[in-house]
Formats: C-alpha cells, structure tokens, sequence
C-alpha cells in the first residue's frame, strides 16, 4: 500500500494574525471601502455595482442565441415551411410534429396542416434550423417563455411570433 | 404649569408606552440599512423597488413589505410540536428584550420647577443586575422554540443558543463589573451621569477610555448574545438550515426576526451608556446646557446624543455581520472560555488593584 503523504503544509499564522483584532480592521476597512465607493459612484455612469436590474435592465445575449422557435414567411405572407419533415426527423428530442397538406394549386407543393413544438421536450439544439432546406424555422433571441397553459407551439403561435424577436 | 397628575402621567403612561414604541420603530430601520448596507458592501444594489406613490425611496418601505408578506403567510404548526410552547416561544423571545430597555436613560433627570422626571422607564437602583436577569430569560424562547419544533435542527439550534449563551455572559458579566467599580454604582443613570466629567482636563471619562479592554470584550459579548455574525450559530443557514426558528412561519417568525433586532438595539444602548457617555454630549455637562437652553432643549440634545451614539453601535454590528465569516463552534467555546474569559477576570484583577496602588479611594 503506497504511503499517502499529507501535501499540505500546515498554516502558520504571525502572532498578530492570531490575535485577530488587526485582521478584523483589516477587513473591515476593506468592505468600508466597497461601500464608500458604491455610495458615492451610485449615481454617476462610472458604476461599480455589478447587478443587472433585470425587467428593467436586461444583459445581451449572442447574436447566435438560440431561443424560442419562429416560422418565417414570404414576402408575399404565404408560409415559407413545405412540411418536408426534414427538422422532425433531425430532432434528437422528437419534439416536432408536422402533418403536411397539399395546396389546392399542384405548382405550389405541399404546406404543414399542423406544426407543433412541444416545447416541454425541446432542448434548444437548433438541429431543426439546420435542417431545414428553406430557411422557414429559426430561433429568436425570446429566452422568457414562463406560461401556464401553452405548453405545445401550434403552426399558428409560432407563425405569429415574427414580430417578437427582439 | 406642571401639576403631579400631568408629571404621574409622563413618568407612568407616556414613556412606557412611547420607548416600545420607539424601539419597535427602530426594526424596519435597521432592517433598512441592514439591506442596503449588505448590498452596497457586496458591490449589488438591494432592495429599491417598493415606491410610495410613485417615488422612489431606495427601498425603505420594504420592511413594511416583507412584514406585511408575512402576516399574509400561512402559520404553520408543525405535526407533533408542542403547541403550547410553540405559541410561547416567539413571545418569550420578544417580551425580555423590550423589558430590557426599560432602565436605560436616554437623557439626563428633567428638572422642571420642583419636579424631577426620570427619562427612562423605570429608575431602578439595580439597573445593570435587571438588564442581565431580563437579558439571560431572552434565551429561553430560542431552547422552546427549538424543542417545542419537534425538528432536530431546531433542536440543535437551541442546544447552541443554550450553551453559547451560558458561555459569553460570564465574560460578559466579568467585564461590566470592571465598569461598575470604576464607576461605584449599578444605577444606570449615575453610570452615565460620571462619564460627563473629564479626565486631565480635556478627556471625557467614557468607559471606553477607562476600561478599554471590558469594551473590547463587552461588545465581543454583546455581539454573541445578540446571536449576530460571527456568533449566529443557533441559526446558521449553512449547518442547520435555520436553527430554532426554522419551523415558524408568518407572525411568529416575524416576532423571532423583531426579537432579534430588538435585542440589538437594547445591547447597542446598553453598550453606549456603559462605555461611550450615553447621552452626554462630549465636553457640554447637563448644568451647561440647561443654562444656556433650558431643560427642554437639553433632554431633546441629549436623547439626539444617545440616539446618535446608539445607530453608529448598530452600524458597526452590521459592518461587522458584513464583513466576517460565523465561527466553527469549537472556536466559538474556545473563544469563550479560553480567552474572553481569562481577559475578562484578568480585567477585573488589574481595575480592581489599580485605586489601591495609586491610593485614590484610600484603602
């Protein structure tokens, strides 16, 4: 059995470190410090507290965040989506659910009749940006989607979140 | 224009019921400053979003929130807790320490005609022996909220309290009996009244110039006591989740957190009239100002005084929560014992020999 050596030295404190009373000032005027400084710069731009006020302050995030999902649309307003199923079937959590339908027209292809995200499951990997063929889904900079009720993004929710990409 | 009813009712109703009062008044403030202290002395920007019609007051309506919140909570009991000394408890935790402030002057004795009115609630001539009876009964609410919980981190959090307790007021008692023979009188007044006079001609002889080292160790004491940082091990968050009163809910718990601040309070005037000239007002004895202002405006400058004196000890006890970690409790009874202790008696030695050596009472 190999010899476990202790590598740690033991600590040894000055005699006016065991006293503590001078440690204690020491500390103390240290956190006087903070607080004088904070008081005097609470006002000014040159800020030294660190908190971000959140609802009214919010931090960046990357321009590459991946949030909530949205579908895209056409200039012209029709769904950019063909239902493909090319996202569904490239989610690793299988939170996708899309039911394509045809267009009355047979030159414009299909369209998705249904396009859920259930939203409990999805992992925000953004396979399904990826894989879509025509740019029809991608994920927006909303990260607050604290609910009650909605927890499976119809085509309909996800179509009307265009305007909310902050 | 004084008459014995209106100064019966002064003495009898008025300052018992205004000082609770007062004192209960003082608890959101030094909740108040608690907050915004903590956060400012940890670079963050606390509690500021309670406004009053609109105007923003960095944040000192929220102890009036956070009390409100919890007389809204449920009150909880716990299963198999002992309901009568669980009702009990927060009460006996709140009752001593505002009995405690009842012999602390706030200023001199109001001369008006021939009338004297104390300014404190009660004038005993055992001021300092009440205040450590009263004090000690403090802890008997934390030992039956911490047992009546029917929770064994309550119950350790009593079993700390208790021992802790027992521990710090014998070095707490050594050193004010240091104070009590310099000054020859337990009357708290009489105490305060000495310190107004000067030492070589320029040094107002506050107990804090003749009994350093029982300063020292009566605010170390004091601080143990009160249960702050670095003592608070009867609560201590990290160890046993909340100690005694981790199972009280609502108003109950609000009566331990009051109780707390309370008892703050009553060490920081005890502190100040024991060690820093209560309310003298440094270099300007009673007589002085009575002569230039009259009675009226000396108790008014004086009670300024104590209560100037008295929030600069609660700010130093919040710096101090702030700035220091809470001891290991081997430490805590190593401090105790080992160290207040023997400092306390050796005190207590050196004060007591030192007018015979010098041969100022005589022998």
């Amino acid at each position: 059995m190999t010899k476990v050596k202790n590598v740690t030295p033991a600590v040894r404190y000055k005699p006016q470190e065991r006293i503590y009373l001078l440690e204690i000032l020491k500390g103390l005027a240290l956190t006087f410090r903070h607080l004088l400084r904070n008081l005097v710069t609470y006002r000014t731009n040159r800020q030294t507290i660190v908190t971000i006020q959140y609802p009214d302050e919010r931090r960046t995030y990357s321009p590459r965040f991946r949030g909530r999902h949205r579908l895209k649309k056409n200039p012209d307003g029709s769904m950019r989506c063909v239902a493909c199923k090319l996202c569904e079937g490239n989610c690793p959590s299988r939170c996708i659910h899309i039911e394509p339908a045809a267009y009355p027209d047979p030159s414009k292809g299909n369209y998705p009749a249904k396009y859920e995200i259930d939203i409990l499951r999805c992992i925000f990997c953004g396979y399904c940006v990826e894989a879509c063929p025509k740019d029809a889904i991608e994920m927006t900079q909303v990260s607050e989607m604290g609910t009650r009720s909605r927890t499976v993004y119809d085509r309909d929710f996800l179509l009307s979140a265009e305007e909310q990409t902050r | 224009m004084l008459t014995d009813y209106v100064v019966w009712t002064v003495q009898y109703v008025l300052l018992p019921v205004t000082v609770p009062i007062l004192l209960l008044t003082g608890i959101p403030i030094a909740v108040w400053i608690e907050r915004r202290g903590a956060a400012f002395i940890q670079d963050r920007v606390g509690p500021n979003r309670i406004p009053f019609f609109g105007l923003r007051n960095a944040g000192l309506l929220q102890p009036i929130a956070d009390a409100l919140k919890l007389l809204v909570k449920e009150d909880f009991v716990p299963a198999k807790a002992d309901k009568f000394l669980y009702y009990l408890a927060p009460a006996f935790s709140m009752t001593p320490a505002l009995l405690t402030f009842a012999v602390i002057p706030f200023a001199d004795v109001l001369e008006v005609g021939s009338y004297r009115i104390p300014l404190q609630v009660a004038d005993l001539n055992v001021g300092i022996l009440f205040i450590f009876a009263i004090a000690s009964l403090g802890v008997f609410g934390i030992v039956f909220g911490g047992w009546a919980s029917n929770n064994k981190y309550s119950l350790l959090g009593g079993l700390r309290s208790s021992a802790q307790m027992i521990s710090y007021e014998v070095a707490m008692g050594l050193s004010v009996i240091g104070v009590l023979i310099v000054f020859e009188s337990v009357r708290l007044n009489d105490i305060v009244r000495q310190q107004g006079e000067l030492l070589f001609g320029f040094l107002p002889r506050w107990g804090i110039v003749v009994q350093p080292l029982g300063f020292l160790l009566f605010f170390v004491a004091a601080l143990a006591e009160t249960n702050r940082i670095p003592f608070d091990l009867p609560e201590a968050e990290a160890e046993i989740v909340a100690g005694y009163h981790l199972e009280y809910s609502s108003f109950k718990f609000s009566m331990y957190f009051m109780a707390e601040y309370v008892n703050m309070l009553v060490a920081s005037g005890l502190l100040v009239s024991l060690f820093l000239g209560g309310w003298q007002i440094p270099w300007l004895p009673t007589a002085t100002l009575v002569s230039w202002a009259g009675p009226w405006v000396t108790a008014a400058l004086q009670a300024t005084a104590f209560v100037v004196k008295l929030w600069f000890i609660m700010w130093v006890m919040i710096w101090i929560r702030w700035t220091l970690p809470r001891f290991r409790y081997d430490q805590l009874m190593g401090l105790g014992w080992r160290v207040m202790l023997p400092l306390a008696l050796m005190n207590l030695c050196v004060t007591s020999l030192v007018p015979f050596l010098l041969g100022i009472y005589g022998t």
